[in-house]
């Protein structure tokens, strides 16, 4: 009777990447630290859970390459193997191999992948002295380690078995018995059911034969039954009913004695189970309950779950607000006060959803350690790669997004950040570059940042390229600040006008990197010494869901500004509006500002001829950008719910939210607004 | 009463897995832990009239946690569970006083089979 295992595909996958995650963290190590026999340990184990997993899967790829990889692990154990580069760079190898047969699971996209030449390598490796994997079989070859457990365990109980015998033997006469025992069809380690039968028939009278040998039966060399003689005072039920509790055991059958019996050679006389050791023991019985220490217990919850949560919470909130409105309008104290309560439950239990919804940045961390050295090995770099802050905590989702572009940052801090070895001995720096990934809890933000020593942004290459490129006109000034570095590097364009000229890549796909982090309502930004290193360094917000937003009306419509971007607001006059090049600007406390009016933003009419209107700063660096609105409504928490596919494509929203009053505003998407 | 059983593996996958087995079949499973201390632990809390135990386990191994409960409780009903290749390990643990032992993969029929078995054993 096989089971349906596929409602556990999901959990699988989920655990093999897991394990797949922690063996390649632990290959880096042993990698720095070749003989540590604590991080082979911790290797050995995740790679036997895998394969006991695989197999009950039935996925017998996973099951087979794990299993070889066993072998290489044990003999590195053992230490017949040495953990050379070479047996490090084929276990890196078969971890890739392991990793691509997950995701084709998990991509059921039937994808094949082919496995035998690793495997070929991994039989190499251990000099294939072991028994090649039999899938189909499903069991052991002969292993011949049974026998000596067995004789070890005679010698231990030498002295003490004669006189415990004599103790359990019942009253009743002795006599000769021969019992024929039926294993399972299917069963698996014939020899270890054929070791439990003897051990409990050695303990109840004395074995005299066995049909086949011991020996056979030990190197497994019968089909499903085999014969034991015996000279005991057992009845035949109870021997019976003893043997039954052996689990693949279907029969036990008693014959006429005098039938022919090879003479066994039992090396002993008698085998005691370890309860022969234990009855002294048998006393110490520990209190339940007593001094238990208190464990937290966790739960998996599918993260579609938690969003429903999340969304659930939102219009909670948005209903609260509604009546806080209705009791405003109505002016009930009573409810006003009821409402203040609810708001405070509210505010809590989205605080406790959102603490749900928080993991650890290492969950996306563990993985670079190998990216970083499979990388700067094949750069011909030496670079030490150091992480901090891993048990900093973000929302799951943005952590899903932005593990790609920090795979991008760190690349680009290997490929083009550390220099060669030769370059750094000429400057005057260690051969060893080193890269820094660092996450940190700023307030309301986390901060990750990437930094590098290496040779730095050059900042004349860049100004060069942005020329040629159009992006900047050659009379513009030639001395650049960090921000305006990164805005040409992070302009789309700007890449392929580099590869151009040459400049070591520097850029490429850092625009990607930018527009990410900013559509997570975070931003990007970076600091660069030439010849000393870069860091690029990613604020992020903490959550996604719910933010506070300034709302403000145009045109009679309704729209929410997320906050973090708002720096101030003011009210100008129109007589303040100067011109710069045929650009609105107003002057606020000595700095002159482009001056952008939502509604032509927006492609709405506008009233010209109020002499004040409210503006509202926003600063989304390296720009700041005073943006005229009709009117400003207050700060309000907002419930992010995003633009389906039809009004994704639209720029200058970032997704829609219901207010109090039910009536639907758009969240303004800064960013791309001013950009 | 449905026998109380504890479920000890450093997989949550297996122990999932296990776990429906068992419920599927009337045991009740009490708890569930991931390695040998916590095993340990949690015997000594629940009593459970059977336990499930992984061999290759972090912390402290299924062996030694064998070893730890038949001193704390020397009826406890163990049952191993084990995977390929690991024969030796199996009959080092059945001299520990493990019951028994089920492989790796699981057919639920063998599972249940051992444990009822084992129980009455």
């Amino acid at each position: 009777m096989d089971m349906d295992v596929s409602q556990y595909k999901e959990l699988f996958i989920n655990e093999a990447q897991e394990h797949l995650e922690a063996l390649n963290q632990a290959m880096v190590e042993l990698e720095k630290d070749p003989g540590n026999p604590d991080v082979l340990t911790e290797i050995f184990r995740s790679a036997h859970t895998l394969k006991g997993m695989s197999a009950t899967m039935g996925f017998d790829q996973l099951t087979e390459l794990t299993h070889e990889m066993e072998n290489v692990l044990d003999g590195l154990r053992s230490g017949d193997i040495e953990a050379s580069t070479e047996i490090v760079d084929l276990l890196f190898g078969c971890l890739d191999l392991l990793g691509s047969i997950v995701a084709a699971i998990a991509e059921e996209s039937g994808r094949t992948v082919d496995t035998q030449p690793v495997i070929q390598a991994l039989r190499e490796a251990y000099g294939g002295g072991k028994p090649p994997f039999e899938v189909a079989v499903r069991r052991e070859g002969p292993v011949g380690a049974l026998r000596p457990t067995i004789t070890r365990g005679e010698k231990e109980e030498e002295g003490t078995a004669p006189e415990e015998k004599k103790a359990e033997t019942p009253a009743g006469k002795e006599r000769e018995v021969r019992l024929r025992v039926t294993l399972d069809r299917d069963c698996a380690l014939k020899s270890v059911r054929v070791f439990m039968v003897f051990k409990k028939l050695s303990r109840v009278g004395k074995i005299t034969g066995s049909q086949p040998s011991m020996e056979d039966l030990e190197d497994e060399k019968f089909e499903r039954s085999f014969d034991v003689s015996l000279i005991t005072t057992e009845s035949e039920d109870s021997l019976r009913r003893d043997l039954m509790t052996i689990a693949e055991v279907s029969d036990v059958e008693f014959l006429a004695v005098g039938e022919e019996v090879a003479p066994v050679v039992m090396e002993g006389e008698t085998r005691e189970g370890p309860e022969a050791a234990a009855p002294g023991s048998g006393t110490e019985f520990d209190r339940p309950g007593v001094g238990a220490p208190v464990r937290t217990q966790s739960v998996r919850v599918n993260i579609a779950r938690l969003d429903n949560l999340m969304n659930l919470i939102g219009e909670l909130v948005i209903n609260r607000t509604r009546l806080q409105e209705i009791a405003s309008s109505y002016n009930i104290p009573e409810l006003k006060e009821a409402l203040a309560q609810t708001a405070r439950l509210t505010a809590d239990l989205q605080d406790e959803v959102m603490k749900t919804r928080m993991v650890p940045v290492d969950h996306v961390f563990n993985r670079f350690p190998r990216m970083v050295r499979d990388l700067a090995k094949s750069r011909g770099k030496e670079i030490d790669f150091t992480m901090e802050g891993r048990d900093i905590e973000l929302d799951r989702t943005i952590l899903d997004e932005i593990s790609d572009p920090l795979m991008h940052l760190l690349r680009n801090a290997v490929d083009h950040g550390i220099d060669s070895p030769e370059e750094r001995e000429a400057r005057g720096k260690p051969r060893r570059g080193s890269i820094r990934l660092a996450a940190r809890r700023d307030r309301n933000y986390v901060s990750i940042e990437v930094t590098d020593d290496g040779q730095g942004v050059d900042e004349r290459k860049v100004y060069e390229a942005a020329v040629r490129a159009g992006l900047v006109s050659p009379e513009e000034k030639k001395s650049l600040s960090d921000e305006e570095l990164l805005r040409l590097l992070t302009t789309p364009g700007f890449s392929t006008a580099q590869e151009v000229s040459g400049i070591s890549g520097r850029g490429v796909g850092l625009d990607v990197v930018r527009s990410k982090v900013e559509s997570l309502g975070g931003m990007l930004v970076m600091q660069t010494s030439k010849g000393e290193g870069t860091t690029f360094a990613m604020k992020l917000p903490l959550t996604l869901a719910i933010i506070q937003a300034l709302l403000v009306k145009v045109q009679g419509e309704t729209y929410a500004i997320p906050l973090g971007t708002v720096s101030e607001t003011a009210v100008i006059s129109s007589h303040e509006i100067r011109y710069v090049s045929n650009q609105e600007v107003i002057f606020l406390r000595n700095e002159t500002l482009p001056l952008l009016r939502l509604a032509s933003c927006l492609g709405l009419p506008e009233d010209d001829g109020r002499g004040t209107f409210p503006v509202v700063v926003v600063e989304v660096s390296p720009r700041t950008v005073a943006i005229a609105v009709d009117e400003l409504l207050g700060q309000q928490e907002i419930v992010i719910t995003s633009l389906d596919r039809f009004l994704k494509g639209i720029r200058g929203f970032g997704g829609a939210t219901i207010l109090g009053t039910g009536e639907v505003a758009l969240i303004l998407d800064i960013p791309s607004l001013i950009s | 009463m449905a026998p109380t059983v504890l479920i000890v593996d450093d997989a949550l996958f297996m122990r999932m897995m296990i776990r429906d087995i068992l419920s599927k079949d009337g045991f009740e499973v009490i708890g569930e832990a991931e390695n040998g201390v916590e095993a340990v632990e949690r015997y000594k809390e629940m009593r459970p009239d059977l336990v499930t135990m992984d061999i290759v386990m972090p912390e402290m191994d299924g062996i030694e946690a064998v070893r730890q409960i038949m001193k704390i409780d020397p009826n406890a009903k163990i049952l191993m569970c084990s995977a390929m290749g690991q024969q030796p390990l199996v009959v080092e643990a059945l001299e520990a006083g493990a019951k028994d032992f089920i492989i790796k993969p699981f057919q639920p029929s063998k599972v249940i089979e051992a444990v009822e078995k084992a129980l009455k054993s």
